[in-house]
């Protein structure tokens, strides 16, 4: 019996999730994701779990409100207090509109390189070349340069990328980053091998990988969150439902906007995790129920 | 006037030889043929022979004693080199397509069971990924000096 290629696994998930299975209907309310014969779309994963106010984020908004205010603390006079005051709400929104922006491009190229890696069948010799010249930005050279430094340093190999994934029973969709395999060592090799590795093993020295098949989400912001994990453990619960396959490695991938470095966070007691998403859709969809009853209840006395 | 049968202008064979542990050799698998054996005791015999476009590689040759020679030849990357097929190799070949990179690396020797006969050379076979860079080039496309 051979080996499962990343061909094999492609047919198994275009069969599982054909394209008319999902598609996504997002709106300026939020993205969703509509099933067919089924009314109402689905929200994504970001939507149903915006509920967990993240500590760290909220202090960082409060730290760049109070930045402003001292910058500008020698101008601030009875007449324009109120425009300083806005304008200090305002000053992480900027910046966080900026970083959602250059975070969507780096998406972008990442989804444009494999897919071409994917038709191709290699991995192809030059990643920031993806990046138009009228586009570059410091940051995106930084970031998709970290990803080919991490896709050759894991001998990565995409299978799928920007995936669309549902759950009828939580009535829940989502677009899951990337799919593919990374080879990690099961034995080390020499040290000072300039490895030349040829399948799983260096030809040079003892060096032996192992192939996994791995759930890859890719995150530009300045730092990892826990909802982060949340949100990968419902990408993998949606995804093995609907296919079948097993995804032994589910990581985060951060890719640095500044020096071409990339870290790296494996999820732990996966299924713990998902038994801990399922309940946090549970209290937002008591928080949604809150809401809407409590708009039925405006009674005057 | 040159003699054409000095000593320097005798063509080397480009067959690698396995002649000591470690001998490795990647390239693309640009043609597979079948020769006739020059074995002793199987002449007239069919056997396989792979030919690769090196990307690296060193090995040994051997000297009439079968001992290895020093310095191994280093392999230049872009030159057509062929390995001699054995039944692990074959079978290991099977599933290699054309323009695949493939390795080759001599690993053990395993002692023969009878008195007599020769150790038992492990080539063990790396299946690599389709080489972007061939075009179908083989040996036979190179320009002579």
């Amino acid at each position: 019996m051979r080996r499962a290629t990343a061909e094999d696994i492609r047919i198994i998930i275009r069969e599982k999730i054909p394209q008319q299975s999902v598609d996504i209907a997002h709106n300026s309310e939020g993205h969703f994701y509509k099933r067919p014969h089924i009314e109402c779309p689905y929200p994504s994963v970001n939507g149903k779990i915006n509920i967990i106010k993240e500590k760290g984020l909220m202090d960082w908004k409060m730290n760049k409100a109070l930045d402003y205010v001292f910058r500008h603390i020698k101008e601030i006079t009875e007449k324009n207090a109120m425009e300083i005051r806005d304008n200090a709400e305002m000053a992480s929104v900027v910046e966080l509109e900026e970083a959602g922006d250059i975070g969507t491009e780096i998406h972008n190229y990442r989804e444009t390189i494999f897919k071409d890696w994917i038709r191709l069948g290699y991995r192809p010799k030059d990643f920031i070349s993806y990046i138009p010249k009228d586009e570059e930005d410091i940051r995106a050279v930084s970031a998709i340069g970290a990803l080919e430094k991490f896709c050759k340093d894991y001998f990565y190999q995409p299978i799928v990328t920007e995936q669309y994934v549902y759950n009828d029973k939580l009535q829940l969709g989502g677009t899951l980053d990337d799919i593919g395999f990374i080879y990690l060592p099961v034995r080390q090799g020499m040290h000072g091998c300039d490895h030349d590795v040829i399948g799983d093993a260096c030809i040079k020295c003892e060096l032996k990988l192992k192939r996994y098949l791995a759930l890859i989400d890719l995150k530009t912001s300045n730092y990892f969150k826990n909802t982060y994990w949340i949100q990968v453990a419902l990408y993998y619960y949606m995804f093995c439902q609907l296919t079948g396959l097993k995804l032994p490695i589910q990581m985060i991938l951060k890719l640095d906007k500044y020096n071409r470095t990339y870290k790296i966070e494996r999820l732990k007691e996966i299924s713990k995790l998902v038994r801990i998403s399922k309940e946090i859709l549970k209290v937002s969809d008591g928080m949604e129920l809150i809401t809407k009853l409590r708009e039925k209840e405006f009674v005057t006395i | 006037m040159d003699n054409l049968f000095d000593e320097k202008n005798e063509v080397k064979s480009s067959f690698v030889s396995w002649g000591a542990v470690g001998d490795w050799i990647k390239g693309t698998l640009v043609d597979v043929r079948e020769i006739e054996s020059r074995l002793p005791g199987k002449e007239g015999t069919r056997v396989k022979v792979y030919e690769l476009k090196a990307k690296a590689g060193s090995f040994h040759n051997i000297d009439d004693k079968k001992n290895p020679i020093d310095p191994p030849i280093e392999i230049e990357d872009g030159t057509f080199w062929t390995i001699g097929g054995r039944p692990g190799i074959d079978n290991s070949m099977r599933n290699i397509r054309l323009g695949q990179i493939v390795g080759f690396k001599f690993k053990e020797e395993i002692p023969a069971k009878t008195k007599g006969f020769s150790a038992t050379k492990v080539i063990k076979v790396y299946a690599g990924e389709m080489d972007p860079d061939w075009q179908g080039e083989t040996a036979n496309d190179v320009e002579m000096p």
